[in-house]
C-alpha cells in the first residue's frame, strides 16, 4: 500500500531522519516508536509532503509520489493527522469535516458520498454531534483530536498517517480515541506515531523503532511486545 | 524567599548571585591574556551573554573612519552631498531599527516623525539658532511619539501599522494646511544652513563631518542599546509578549520607549535635512519615504545595527543611479524592491552575518571534534537526557536532601500552620456565552504538590489563565496569605507565582541565557538611562543575572547551551529552557501546565526529580497533568475538575477511589471500559492501561511511598 | 437642508466605495493573513482599464467595464504567482512590503503607458442627476451605493456559505493543515488574488465616472478604506460597510461643517479614537485565548 525508501530529512543543518525504509500493506496497521526526537513527526511530515524531504521515494499503491505537492498527496488519498491535531479554528466542527471533502474531489466528491461520510464521522464520535456549530477554538484537546481524524476520514483514506493522537489526552478520551482508531483500522491501514508504546502495540500489526533517525529495530507487534526491556532501551 | 538548591556545578556563582550588589564585580575576574584582548576590543564579556561579545564599539569606530576616509576620497560637492544624505537618512533607520527591527512594531510613521523634527526644528531654529532647533526637533519629535503610542500601543499588528500610517497622514495634511508653523502649501524655502557656536557650515563639503558626527553618535546610542537588557526586552516583547509579560517585563513601556526613542531619531535626522537642503516640503515626507525606511532596512537586514547603514545606502544611491533611464525611473525602482525582497530573505547584512556564522560554526566545530558533548539541536537524537545531565549530575545529590520520601514527614492536605502558599476562590471564567471554569476555588499548601486532573476541556489550563492573569476572570486569589488581585499578571508574578505551559513558550529570538536572564527577579538600572548612563553598575547587575541564570539552566541540564538561540532547541530542551526560566525568579508556588506531556519515560523520571527537589527547596506547585503514575507518584493532593467545576479533592488513593472521579474522568463511556480506580491506586499494574506503560518502573517505586 | 442632504449622500457614496476597497484587501487578509497595500493602486488599474476599453478599443461603455474587471482578475492572479507565492513563508511584515513595492511596479506602469494628464469617463446616465428635496444626486452615486451593498452581500455570501468561502477561511487559518486535508492550496490562493483584484476593478470603473482620473486615484480611498476596516475591527466583511458608512460621514458630513480644510483628516481622528478606547476596534471580537 505504501512504501516509503531511503527517506532522509533534514531540519535546517540537522538530520532528522536518516535513509529509513518502511512499508505498510493493505490491511495492516503499523506504529512508529522512538523517543523524543528521533524523527518520527519528521518521517511522517516528509511523506504528506507536510515538509520536503533531502532524498528518498514514496510510494502509494506502487506508484511513485513524485514531487507532488502535500494537496495532491492528499487527494489521492494518503492522509496525515498531523502533530497538535491543527483544527482549523475559524471553522465550526462540521465546516471542518465539510472542508476536508477536498481530498476525495476526484475520487467520488459528490454531495451524496460527503453527506454518507459525514454520517459515518459522527456515528464514529457521538461526542461530536452536539458541537457541530461550535467554532474550532473552543474545543478542548479530546474534542480537537477527533475532529482532525474525523477530517482526515472526510477524504477517504487509502493510508493513514496518524501523529501522536494521545497526547495530552486523559485517559478516559485517550480510550474512546483509541476505540475509534481500532474500528478505523478494519478498513484502512494504518502507520501510527505514539509515545505510549503499550497503546500503539496493542493496536498495530507491526512496528518500527527509530533512534537518532535511523531505524533501529522491527518487528511484529507481538514480539516486541514480548521484549519490554529491549525496546524500553530504544526509548531512552 | 527560600534559595533553591544550588548545584554542584556553580556553588560559587550561586553565593556571589545572592550579593548581587553592584560591588559584586570587584572580585577580579581571572585575567587571562585572552581577557585582556576582549577588554581592548571594547568587549569585557566574561560570563554574559551573546550580545555583550561582539565589539560593536569598534565597528561603530570602522564605520566612521571608513565613511570620513571614503568623503576624502569621492570628494566634491556631489559625492559630499549623497554622503551627507545617506548619513542623515541612516540616523532615521537606525532609530526605525530600534522600533520595527528590536521590538517588532509595525509602524509607518517614521517618515512623520521625520517632517514632526523638521518642521520643529525650522520654526525654532529661526529665532534660537540651529542647536536649539535641532535640540527640539528631537525632543518634539520623541514628545508626540510618546502621546501616539499611549493612544494606540495596545492595538493588534496591522491596525497600529494602519493607525501609525494614518498618523503620518494627519502630520502631512497638518504641515500643508496649517500655514502658520509653515508657509502656504507646507512649503518653507530658505532655511538657513546649520552652524554651530557661531560657525555656519556653508557646504556640503564643510556639513560632512557635522552629519558623521551625528551618525557616530546615532551609532554609539543603539550600540549601548544592543549591549544592554533593553535588547533583550524588546525583543521577548515582540516575540513573545506572554513570556515577555510573565518574566516581569512591562511590555507596554518596553513598546513605547523604543517607538519614543526611534521617533527620536527620526526628529534628529528630519531636522538635519530640512537644514541641509535649506527647503522643507510636506510630499518629502510623504509614505514614499515610509516604503524607503522599511526598503532600507529590510534590504540591509532587520538582524542586525548594520543593516540599517546599508540598506540606507541602497535607498540613496540606486535612485540616484537609475536617474538616466527617466521615466522608467519608479518601474524599475519597485520591481527592483520586489526582486531585492525575493531574492535575499534576510537582507544584506544577514548574507554577510550567515558567512560569518558558517564560518565560526566550522571553527567551532574543528575546535570540538573531541568533545563528546553534543548539542541537543533540533532533531537530534536527543535520546532523553543523555547521562550527563540526569537529574543526578546537573542538579546535584544535594538538590534532594534527604530524599524525603513523599508522604511522610509532611501534612497531606492543606498546610496547617502557615497560610496556604495559594488560595484560588470562585474563580469564574467566561468566554463568550461559554462558562469555562464555575466558581473553582482550590489551596496549595505551603510545600505542597497538588495535582490538578480532570478530563480534556474541564478548564484547567483556563483555570491557570485565570489565575495568572492571562484571561479575565473573576473570583479572589491570595499568595503566601496575601491578597492578589487578578487579571494582573506582573502583579501575580511578583507575589512568587511562576508558570509553565502545556506548549513550551520561549523567546524564539534570544539564546538560551538571555531567555533565563529575563526573569531574574533583580531588574534595577534594565531602563534606556542605566543603558547609556549608568553602564558600569549596569553591566555588573547583568553579570550577575547572567549567573543566576547560568546556575538555573545548569539545574535543568542546559548549561552546555546557554548561548544556543533557543529556537534551534528541540521540544523536550524547550520545556527545561521554560523551567529554568521559572526556577530563577525563585517562585514561591510553580503551576505548571502538562510538563511530561511529549516526555518518554527517563525524561519523566527527571522531571519528577527535579520537582521533588522544588518542593525540598520550599517551593509548592500546582500540577496539571495526564501521567497519573506521575502524579500519584509527587503529588499530596489531587483536585478532580469536570466541566469547569471540582467534582473531587483529597489524597490521589482517596481520590482515585472516589465513585465520581472514575465516572467523571478514568472513563464514562461503555465503549472504553477503564480500569478500576481504587486498584490503580493500590497497585499500579493496572496504570498500565490507563497511562503511559513506559512510565511504570517509576511509578512503582513512586506509589510505594504513595501507599505506605 | 439640502446641503445637508448633498453631504449625506457624498457620505454614502464614498463609503461604498471604500467598502469595496476595503472588501478586496479583506478577502487577501482572510485567505492569507496579510494586508495588500497594492489594493489601491489595483483600484486606479481598473479605472484606467475601462478608460482605454472605452476610448482606445471603442468598446460600449459597459462592456469596456467587464472587460476591465476580467483583466484585474488576471492581474490579481499574475499578482499571486509572482509578488505573493515567491514568499509566502516569509514574515508577514516582508509580504507587505512586497506589496508596497508592487504597487509601485503597477503605478509607475500606469503612468508610463497613459502618461499622468488627468482623464475622464463618462457614466451610463449621461451625467444625469437626481434632485431630492433640493440636493442634487448624481444617478452614478446611486449606482456605486445600489452595486456596493450587492456585492458586499454576494461576498459574505461567497465567503461564509460556499466551499470556495469555506476553503478560503481554512488557508488563512492554517495553510498546512489545508493542504493535508487535500484543499488545492495554491489554486484557492490565486483565486482569492484574482477575486480581490477583480473587486478592486469594480470599484475602479464605478469610481472613474465620477472624478478625474490620476495615478493616484485609489491610493487616497485606499487609506480610508483601511481606517474603516480597523474601525470595526480588521477582519470583519459585513461590518466593513458600517465602518465605511462613518467614515464617509465622518469626511463629508462633519468635514462640510467644521473645519473643511481639514476633513481628510477626520476619519483617521475618528479611527485613532476608537483605536485608543477599544484597541480591537468597535466591534472587534473578543477571541478567547488559549495559551
Amino acid at each position: 500500500m505504501l512504501r516509503v525508501e531511503s527517506l532522509t530529512v533534514h531540519h535546517g543543518p540537522v538530520a532528522a531522519v536518516v535513509d529509513l525504509d518502511l512499508e505498510v500493506r493493505e490491511g495492516e496497521a503499523v506504529a512508529l516508536l522512538g523517543a523524543n526526537g528521533a524523527g518520527k513527526s519528521s518521517t511522517l511530515a516528509a511523506i504528506s509532503r507536510l515538509i520536503p524531504a533531502v532524498s528518498g521515494a514514496v510510494h502509494l499503491d506502487g506508484r511513485p509520489l513524485g514531487r507532488r505537492a502535500a494537496d495532491q498527496v492528499a487527494r489521492l488519498g494518503l492522509l496525515h493527522v498531523p502533530e497538535g491535531r491543527r483544527v482549523f479554528p475559524t471553522l465550526t466542527v462540521h465546516e471542518n469535516l465539510q472542508v476536508a471533502s477536498a481530498a476525495r474531489r476526484r475520487r467520488g466528491g459528490g454531495p451524496r458520498a460527503t453527506r454518507a461520510l459525514l454520517d459515518e464521522v459522527y456515528d464514529l464520535f457521538p461526542m461530536l454531534t452536539p458541537l457541530r456549530d461550535r467554532p474550532g477554538w473552543a474545543l478542548s484537546g479530546g474534542e480537537a483530536q477527533m475532529v482532525a481524524i474525523g477530517r482526515a476520514l472526510m477524504g477517504a483514506p487509502r493510508v493513514l498517517l496518524l501523529d501522536e493522537p494521545s497526547l495530552g489526552l486523559a485517559p478516559a478520551v485517550v480510550d474512546a480515541v483509541y476505540g475509534a482508531l481500532a474500528r478505523i483500522r478494519e478498513r484502512v491501514p494504518l502507520l501510527l506515531v505514539e509515545q505510549d508504546t503499550t497503546r500503539a502495540l496493542n493496536l498495530c500489526d507491526r512496528a518500527y523503532v527509530l533512534r537518532g533517525g535511523r531505524l533501529a529495530m522491527t518487528g511484529t507487534a507481538a514480539e516486541l511486545r514480548d521484549a519490554p526491556d529491549l525496546v524500553a532501551a530504544y526509548l531512552t | 524567599m527560600s534559595e533553591l538548591p544550588p548545584s554542584p556545578a556553580a556553588p560559587a556563582a550561586s553565593a556571589s548571585s545572592t550579593s548581587s550588589s553592584p560591588r559584586a564585580r570587584s572580585s577580579s575576574p581571572p585575567r587571562s591574556r585572552r581577557a585582556v584582548v576582549n577588554r581592548l576590543l571594547g568587549r569585557a564579556a566574561d560570563g554574559l551573554p551573546v550580545p555583550y561579545q561582539r565589539g560593536q564599539l569598534a565597528v561603530v569606530v570602522g564605520v566612521i573612519a571608513v565613511t570620513l576616509l571614503v568623503g576624502a576620497l569621492t570628494g566634491g560637492e556631489y559625492g559630499y552631498g549623497l554622503l551627507g544624505a545617506w548619513a542623515v537618512l541612516s540616523i532615521s533607520t537606525l532609530g526605525f531599527y530600534l522600533v520595527f527591527g528590536l521590538s517588532g512594531q509595525f509602524a509607518f510613521s517614521q517618515a512623520a516623525f521625520m517632517a514632526v523634527g523638521g518642521y520643529t526644528s525650522v520654526a525654532v531654529a529661526r529665532h534660537a539658532g540651529f542647536l536649539a532647533g535641532f535640540v527640539s526637533a528631537i525632543v518634539v519629535a520623541a514628545l508626540v511619539a510618546a502621546l501616539l503610542a499611549l493612544l494606540i500601543s495596545r492595538t493588534e499588528h496591522f491596525a497600529f501599522a494602519i493607525a501609525t500610517l494614518a498618523f503620518g497622514f494627519v502630520a502631512t495634511v497638518v504641515f500643508r494646511e496649517w500655514e502658520d508653523i509653515s508657509g502656504p502649501g507646507g512649503e518653507v524655502l530658505g532655511i538657513e544652513r546649520p552652524s554651530l557656536f557661531g560657525h555656519t557650515f556653508a557646504t556640503d563639503e564643510a556639513l560632512f563631518p557635522v552629519l558623521v558626527g551625528a551618525l557616530a553618535i546615532a551609532l554609539v546610542v543603539v550600540a549601548l542599546v544592543e549591549r544592554s537588557p533593553v535588547r533583550r526586552e524588546a525583543i521577548a516583547v515582540r516575540d513573545n509578549p506572554v513570556v515577555a509579560t510573565l518574566s516581569g517585563v512591562f511590555v507596554q513601556r518596553r513598546r513605547m520607549l523604543l517607538f519614543t526613542l526611534g521617533s527620536a531619531f527620526a526628529g534628529a535626522a528630519g531636522s538635519l535635512l530640512a537644514h541641509r537642503s535649506a527647503a522643507i516640503f510636506p510630499e518629502t515626507f510623504s509614505l514614499q519615504l515610509a516604503i524607503n525606511l522599511f526598503l532600507a532596512l529590510l534590504f540591509g537586514g532587520m538582524g542586525s545595527m548594520w543593516g540599517p547603514l546599508l540598506g540606507a545606502l541602497f535607498v540613496t544611491q540606486v535612485p540616484e543611479r537609475l536617474r538616466f533611464v527617466g521615466r522608467y525611473q519608479d518601474l524599475i525602482y519597485g520591481a527592483l524592491l520586489v526582486v531585492i525582497i525575493v531574492a535575499v530573505p534576510d537582507g544584506l547584512a544577514g548574507v554577510t552575518g550567515r558567512a560569518s556564522r558558517a564560518l565560526r560554526a566550522y571553527a567551532h566545530r574543528r575546535g570540538r571534534t573531541t568533545a563528546t558533548a553534543r548539542a541537543p539541536l533540533e532533531a537530534d537524537e536527543a535520546a532523553g537526557p543523555a547521562a550527563a545531565d540526569e537529574p543526578g549530575a546537573a542538579a546535584g545529590e544535594s538538590a534532594v536532601p534527604g530524599r524525603q520520601p513523599p508522604g511522610q514527614g509532611r501534612t497531606s492536605g492543606p498546610a496547617g500552620d502557615a497560610a496556604p502558599a495559594l488560595a484560588a476562590r470562585d474563580i469564574d471564567v467566561r468566554f463568550g456565552g461559554v462558562r469555562a471554569v464555575a466558581e473553582v476555588g482550590l489551596t496549595v499548601g505551603a510545600g505542597e504538590i497538588v495535582g490538578l486532573v480532570g478530563p480534556n476541556g474541564s478548564g484547567k489550563s483556563t483555570f491557570l489563565n485565570a489565575i495568572t492573569g492571562l484571561v479575565p476572570a473573576v473570583g479572589s486569589l491570595e499568595v503566601g496569605g496575601a491578597a492578589v488581585p487578578l487579571r494582573r499578571p506582573a502583579r501575580v508574578r511578583a507575589a512568587g507565582v511562576g508558570r509553565t505551559f502545556q506548549t513550551p513558550q520561549v523567546v524564539e529570538g534570544l539564546t538560551c541565557l538571555e531567555n533565563v536572564m529575563l526573569a531574574v527577579p533583580e531588574r534595577r538600572l534594565a531602563g534606556l538611562g542605566a543603558a547609556l548612563g549608568r553602564r558600569r553598575a549596569m553591566i555588573s547587575l547583568e553579570r550577575a543575572r547572567a549567573q543566576r541564570a547560568r546556575v538555573a539552566l545548569a539545574r535543568v541540564g542546559l548549561a552546555e547551551l546557554a548561548d544556543t538561540p533557543a529556537n534551534q532547541l528541540a521540544y523536550g530542551w524547550r520545556r527545561r529552557l521554560e523551567l529554568a526560566r521559572v526556577l530563577v525568579a525563585e517562585p514561591k508556588v510553580v503551576l505548571l501546565d502538562e510538563p511530561a506531556a511529549g516526555l518518554n519515560e527517563a525524561e519523566t523520571r527527571w522531571l519528577a526529580e527535579m520537582l521533588r527537589s522544588l518542593r525540598a527547596a520550599g517551593c509548592s506547585l500546582l500540577i496539571v497533568e495526564h501521567k497519573l503514575a506521575l502524579l500519584n507518584d509527587i503529588c499530596d493532593r489531587l483536585v478532580v475538575l469536570r466541566l469547569g467545576e471540582v467534582v473531587a479533592a483529597g489524597e490521589p488513593a482517596a481520590v482515585w477511589a472516589d465513585p465520581r472521579v472514575v465516572e467523571a474522568y478514568l472513563g464514562g463511556g461503555p465503549a472504553a471500559p477503564a480500569p478500576p480506580a481504587p486498584a490503580m491506586a493500590a497497585g499500579q499494574q493496572a496504570a498500565g492501561t490507563a497511562d503511559a506503560p513506559v512510565a511504570a518502573p517509576t511509578t512503582a517505586g513512586g506509589n510505594g511511598d504513595a501507599a505506605s | 437642508m439640502s446641503g445637508f442632504i448633498t453631504s449625506l449622500a457624498s457620505a454614502l457614496t464614498q463609503g461604498s466605495v471604500f467598502a469595496l476597497i476595503a472588501l478586496g484587501f479583506l478577502l487577501i487578509y482572510r485567505a492569507t493573513g496579510v494586508v495588500n497595500f497594492a489594493q489601491g493602486d489595483l483600484v486606479t488599474l481598473g479605472a484606467y482599464l475601462s478608460y482605454w476599453a472605452y476610448h482606445d478599443l471603442e468598446l460600449t461603455l459597459l462592456s469596456s467595464w467587464l472587460l476591465a474587471v476580467a483583466i484585474m482578475f488576471v492581474v490579481g492572479v499574475a499578482l499571486e504567482r509572482f509578488a505573493y507565492a515567491p514568499i509566502r513563508t516569509r514574515s508577514e511584515h516582508t509580504v507587505v512590503i512586497a506589496t508596497l513595492g508592487a504597487a509601485m511596479v503597477i503605478r509607475a506602469s500606469i503612468a508610463i503607458w497613459q502618461d499622468t494628464s488627468p482623464k475622464f469617463s463618462p457614466d451610463p446616465f449621461n451625467g444625469e442627476i437626481m434632485e431630492l428635496a433640493g440636493a442634487r444626486i448624481p444617478y452614478q452615486n446611486l449606482l456605486v451605493i445600489g452595486a456596493t451593498v450587492v456585492i458586499v452581500a454576494g461576498t459574505l455570501l461567497l465567503v461564509g456559505r460556499t466551499g470556495f468561502g469555506r476553503s478560503i477561511r481554512a488557508l488563512a487559518a492554517d495553510r498546512g493543515a489545508a493542504s493535508l486535508v487535500g484543499i488545492p492550496v495554491s489554486r484557492v490562493s490565486m483565486l482569492a488574488f484574482g477575486l480581490s483584484s477583480a473587486l478592486a476593478g469594480v470599484a475602479g470603473v464605478l469610481i472613474a465616472p465620477t472624478q478625474a482620473l490620476t495615478v493616484d486615484l485609489g491610493f487616497g480611498p485606499m487609506l480610508f478604506a483601511f481606517a474603516a476596516a480597523v474601525l470595526v475591527g480588521l477582519g470583519r466583511i459585513g461590518a466593513v460597510l458600517l465602518g465605511a458608512v462613518a467614515i464617509g460621514i465622518a469626511q463629508y458630513v462633519v468635514g462640510r461643517y467644521v473645519f473643511p480644510d481639514f476633513r481628510d483628516l477626520y476619519p483617521f481622528i475618528l479611527m485613532l479614537a476608537v483605536l485608543a478606547i477599544r484597541p480591537r476596534g468597535l466591534l472587534g471580537e473578543q477571541v478567547g485565548r488559549r495559551v
